[in-house]
């Protein structure tokens, strides 16, 4: 439904203030700009190449609320298409993945090759002696890979996938990748999927909600040191010990432990294999660099906009369904050329944290169904998002090594509502531009 | 022999035990060498190399137990409302004594006003202890284990 009155979308944010109106999160108006203005003209991110190796693998995703097909075709080349038959619109991918020579319209039995092109229609003589299938390929949208990471466009906006990243977001992928001695991620491992019954904009990337939301996790602490599994030392120190938010532009985030030694990934033990990969991360990458590596654990807890997470060893993919209704995939990822240790520690530090069963994220679910509920009422719909307003400052990521400086950052405390406030002024920007 | 009987009364036992939020009575029931798997996408798979919803040994079985009963894991403040049915029971004894047992359930939840049912095939490993019979694994293959799934906070 468009609106008879065009939606005042600047009058719904008065971040000076820190105040946001409920309705950019519940109205049904909204969401359909939001899917015209970001999903249906803009980078979203589609999946990652490792889970296509060989040819004919494909897989099927959703950009907005359209489907695509993910495959690598026969010679070898990845694509994007539109999960539509260009006779009569129907879908012509029913499997979430899969290996295909051809995709096959059941409809009125049109067959595509998986590089796209129209190689059967029945009975063609109907359609005279000018009938060209070669006009008719499956329709393929704009796509652009960055280190295995695909994403599609669906737009006609200008732009590159870089323009979208900026330097940031490139180097937020850089770090995640670079975990790898060899610099790949792989992204076959499963995923655990998640529904939300709240508005997708409820991202997380909040450094305010660990000790409050989580802390039944600080209560299982002693079991948890037993099992061996994630540390739970959630409440964050000061900004000069290097516990910050970042808000790195294009509504991209990151909450930043980097330069505090404080990763939430995978801890490595005094064990020969955890040798074994320091070893090979100092080959690979230098001395200087791979103690970086090390540190952080490669993981740069970065929000890309508007829906991928890398927060190591996550992948994490949002999908919007409706105002009040989205999902999540955690994907894991492996690290390619490291002890197969490591990358087993990678899958249970995943789905010990994620998915409907974890120890994290149920009570995030539940923090966003509260926030959805409290949306609704309309007496005061004003939110209050002015956390660290007046400390929150330009950036350039000095003190970190330059391969993985977040330059152009606006920076604040771990606990500030800087991330919040950067996606919504990227936001305002994709919802109001002419 | 296994009398049939017996290793249904433990299934309706640990299905009344967890519709009921007894986390610590629950906890009871599994074997130090336990092994608690909901597989995440398929039945089946390697789950060393595969995220599951849930592949917990006794010590993440514990972390659990705990986090419930912390009083503070909020996706279970309110508790859910539970209620299982257990049907279609094969019993079948392994050469080592180990009892296989497979059978299916349909579980109703209602948490905050909002409903929920939940289907699955499960698949027990029941051994005989001097308390009884004890759960050395459990499988719980859930139909939509491909699907988002709301919050699976409470013991499935």
């Amino acid at each position: 439904m468009i609106p008879a009155q065009p939606i005042d979308v600047r009058s719904l944010l008065r971040l000076e203030e820190g105040l946001v109106h409920s309705d950019v999160y519940r109205s049904p108006e909204i969401f359909d700009l939001e899917m015209e203005r970001i999903f249906h003209d803009n980078w979203v991110y589609v999946g990652h190449e490792s889970e296509i190796p060989n040819r004919g693998d494909f897989a099927l995703r959703t950009i907005g609320r359209q489907s695509v097909i993910m495959n690598r075709d026969h010679r070898g080349q990845v694509n994007l298409f539109m999960n539509r038959c260009r006779h009569r619109a129907n879908s012509v991918c029913q499997y979430d993945s899969g290996n295909a020579a051809n995709f096959f319209c059941n409809y009125h039995g049109w067959t595509y090759k998986n590089s796209g092109e129209l190689i059967g229609v029945p009975y063609a003589d109907a359609y005279g002696d000018d009938f060209d299938k070669k006009s008719l390929p499956l329709v393929k949208p704009r796509m652009e890979m960055y280190r295995g990471f695909i994403w599609g466009n669906l737009g006609k906006s200008e732009g590159s996938l870089m323009d979208h990243l900026g330097i940031a977001g490139k180097r937020g992928i850089d770090m995640f990748c670079d975990a790898s001695p060899e610099g790949e991620v792989i992204v076959r491992q499963g995923s655990t999927k998640v529904k939300i019954y709240a508005n997708w904009k409820f991202q997380g990337g909040d450094g305010y909600h660990p000790a409050f939301t989580h802390r039944a996790n600080f209560m299982a602490i002693r079991h948890q040191r037993k099992s061996g599994g994630m540390k739970n030392d959630m409440a964050p120190g000061t900004m000069e010990e290097g516990y910050l938010s970042r808000d790195l532009g294009n509504g991209h985030s990151c909450l930043d432990t980097r330069s505090a030694g404080q990763s939430y990934g995978v801890r490595l033990p005094d064990a020969q294999w955890a040798r074994d990969y320091r070893a090979s991360m100092v080959k690979a990458y230098g001395q200087e660099r791979a103690e970086y590596l090390l540190k952080t654990g490669g993981n740069p807890h970065i929000l890309l906009s508007p829906n991928l997470q890398l927060l190591q060893p996550d992948i994490r993919v949002i999908r919007p369904i409706s105002a009040t209704e989205f999902d999540i995939t955690f994907y894991c990822a492996f690290l390619k050329g490291v002890p197969d240790e490591l990358n087993q520690a990678r899958v249970r530090d995943t789905e010990d944290r994620m998915g409907p069963a974890g120890s994290i994220n149920p009570d995030d679910v539940d923090m966003f169904e509260r926030n959805q509920f409290g949306l609704q009422q309309t007496v005061n719909p004003w939110k209050f998002m002015g956390r660290g307003i007046e400390r929150e400052h330009p950036d350039n990521d000095e003190g970190t090594i330059e391969n993985y400086r977040l330059e152009g950052s606006i920076v604040g405390h771990y606990s500030d509502e800087v991330t919040q406030r950067g996606q919504l002024r990227w936001w305002a920007d994709r919802l109001t531009q002419a | 022999m296994v009398d049939k009987a017996e290793v249904e009364a433990f299934l309706f036992l640990e299905a009344r035990l967890a519709d009921e939020n007894r986390y610590e009575e629950w906890g009871d029931l599994w074997t130090d060498d336990a092994i608690y798997w909901v597989p995440s996408n398929d039945y089946d798979y390697d789950p060393l190399h595969h995220v599951s919803i849930i592949y917990d040994d006794r010590n993440r079985i514990q972390d659990r137990i705990d986090r419930l009963k912390s009083g503070s894991a909020w996706a279970q403040q309110p508790q859910s409302r539970l209620c299982r049915v257990i049907s279609n029971v094969e019993v079948e004894v392994k050469p080592d004594g180990d009892i296989e047992v497979r059978s299916k359930f349909t579980l109703g939840e209602i948490r905050r006003g909002r409903q929920a049912t939940y289907f699955a095939s499960q698949l027990h490993t029941l051994r005989q202890t001097n308390d009884g019979l004890r759960m050395a694994s459990k499988k719980v293959m859930l139909i939509n284990n491909d699907e988002p799934i709301n919050n699976l906070s409470f013991l499935i």
